[in-house]
């Protein structure tokens, strides 16, 4: 029989190594979701101004548009221009860009963009309205302005193995041979329209997402104003093997999104107005109550 | 794919293991859960009868208006189905198997236990009992219909959103009572099998505590009948009939002829597919006005 489609340990073994067992600490509080590396797509390419065989200085690319960029925990990022995943987790969340506070707002993460999910902000889907638009020439200029800026964000959660590996001179750079964690925030639709289908052909394999992997490569596309952008363009890899690590991986993985989502709703909790805006009046006539004398 | 435990990559490995003939369950773990199932046919058949109202872990999270019904005017309630034993067993078998494969898995936990919670305020303790602790959360194990499995048991939003049974409040409860940190919901589909887990770890569990000592208040003072809910207009792709239905609260409430004496069972009068149309809960069709 084929092994392909087994693991290669005991089930029991593989609880134990995700900290289920009762030999395991099941405070799994040295969560590793803090240091995990971020994966991005380059949107725009890296030049390098440098002298050519004529004399001239000439603008050559050094990281292309498309090319994935990895940076880690200490601000250390690096290039290639291909790679190559295997997918522990996926959430959704919506996105928000504060342009003013040079920051972030987001939801917290979930399986799926459906109901009223806290934000940073204090309010729910960051102000998205949640209801059908039947008339998008009705909607007010504010609120199309909110829709428009809140992204429908897919938070990718695997390892990934990068190709030729340079940093931003182009400058091969080592120690980037195996496996490293990252999470990734895909928002553009064709990107995860991508994602989905290689995802759909791999459980149709019976075989689970951590079990096959993904090659990541690009297209280069032009908006109408000229200004070009890169999508991901995802392909069936190759199937991998589990290891006794990729389960401790997922309750680290699992960890993370916990880690994030507690701190999306304790900025909720903080910045959360009262529902109803209480009436000076009836303030007023609250606090007579209180003071009629006995 | 979207793995919200980690202990789903144990139990999805062993149940494809099991399906290859690749995986065991040892002679102790079905002895296990035979004796799980024993206790819970125990509980169905010989534990008594079950219409004394009280306030429990599993109901505190239910309509106030159904709970006010309940304690008042019990002889308004309607007969429980025929399917109700039933489905309260098949609860019972799934907990137990599903148990099984955790052990099986080697997923570590600690088994059911009764719990009492103290709301404060010199009010009575609530009393329940858990169906597991698993890394430190309490969790619930759930057999669900096809339509529960996939439109409400989605994600603690959802279910929030509208929480007949008061699932929320049922395992805020016993965590809370237990002195742990909220898990969540492992779900399986009665129809296909399918299971999963649903997390609950970001609920406002004071915000749910706060809601259980109201509906405590609320009967303990013998306040007079407040509805909850009222019906509402029926939709056809988005679109109003004309007809009112009940909520889905009231739908699954016990008292509803108490509340909507006139209300009618009647097959959908919206539906166009080619099946048998789904019953619907009318409270005015368009002809009556």
């Amino acid at each position: 029989m084929s092994n392909e489609l087994s693991t290669t340990m005991a089930s029991a073994d593989l609880a134990a190594a995700m900290g289920f067992s009762a030999d395991a600490d099941m405070s799994m509080g040295s969560s590793s979701g803090p240091n995990l590396s971020r994966l991005a797509q380059v949107q725009a390419p890296i030049m390098k101004e440098q002298v050519d065989e004529d004399g001239e200085l000439e603008e050559k690319v050094v990281v292309p548009l498309g090319a994935y960029k990895l940076t880690d925990s200490e601000g250390t990022t690096v290039y290639s221009r291909s790679a190559t995943i295997r997918l522990f987790a996926q959430r959704q969340q919506w996105t928000q860009w504060d342009s003013d506070n040079n920051a972030m707002n987001k939801t917290v993460m979930a399986t799926v963009l459906k109901g009223d999910l806290k934000d940073t902000k204090g309010t729910f889907n960051l102000g998205r309205p949640s209801a059908y638009i039947k008339d998008w020439d009705a909607v007010d200029e504010d609120t199309k302005a909110v829709i428009r800026s809140v992204k429908n964000t897919k938070v990718l959660f695997g390892k990934v193995k990068l190709g030729k590996v340079t940093d931003e001179n182009g400058v091969a750079v080592k120690g980037y041979d195996s496996e490293i964690d990252f999470t990734m925030d895909v928002k553009n639709a064709d990107s995860k329209r991508s994602l989905d289908a290689v995802l759909k052909d791999i459980v149709s394999k019976k075989l689970l997402p951590i079990e096959h992997t993904i090659t990541l490569a690009a297209n280069k596309e032009t908006l109408p104003t000229g200004n070009k952008y890169a999508t991901m363009v995802a392909n069936l890899g190759t199937k991998a093997k589990m290891v006794p690590e990729d389960h401790a991986t997922v309750q680290a993985f699992v960890d993370y999104i916990d880690y994030g989502n507690e701190y999306v709703l304790s900025k909720w909790k903080s910045l959360r107005k009262p529902d109803v805006a209480i009436d000076p009046a009836t303030l007023d006539a609250i606090v007579q109550v209180e003071e009629i004398p006995f | 794919m979207d793995f919200a435990h980690a202990a789903e990559l144990p139990i999805k490995i062993l149940m494809r293991d099991a399906t290859l003939g690749q995986a065991e369950m040892s002679e102790a773990i079905i002895e296990n859960v035979a004796s799980d199932v024993s206790a819970g046919l125990n509980k169905q058949f010989n534990g008594g009868p079950r219409d004394k109202f009280r306030l429990r872990m599993s109901n505190i999270g239910r309509a106030k208006c159904q709970l006010w019904h309940e304690k008042n005017m019990p002889e308004e309630k309607e007969p429980m189905p025929e399917q109700f034993m039933m489905n309260m067993m098949l609860g019972d078998i799934v907990e137990a198997v599903f148990k099984g494969i955790l052990r099986t898995a080697g997923v570590e936990f600690q088994d059911n236990e009764y719990v009492s919670l103290d709301l404060g305020g010199g009010r009575r303790p609530i009393k329940g009992e858990y169906d597991l602790v698993m890394a430190g959360r309490v969790d619930d194990v759930k057999s669900a219909s096809d339509y529960s499995y996939t439109k409400k048991f989605v994600d603690l939003e959802t279910l929030q959103a509208s929480d007949p049974f008061g699932y929320v409040a049922q395992l805020v409860g016993y965590a809370t009572a237990a002195g742990k940190k909220v898990g969540g919901w492992w779900v399986v589909n009665k129809a296909n099998g399918h299971h999963k887990y649903v997390s609950a770890k970001h609920v406002d569990v004071e915000a749910v505590l706060d809601k259980m000592r109201e509906t405590y208040d609320y009967l303990d003072n013998d306040e007079p009948l407040e509805r909850q809910y009222t019906d509402i207009p029926e939709t056809y792709r988005k679109k109003e009939s004309g007809n009112r239905t009940l909520c889905r609260e009231c739908s699954f409430c016990s008292f509803k002829k108490a509340c909507w004496p006139d209300y009618q069972e009647l097959p959908s009068k919206t539906y166009q597919g080619k099946l048998t149309p789904p019953t619907v809960h009318y409270t005015k069709l368009k002809t009556d006005a």
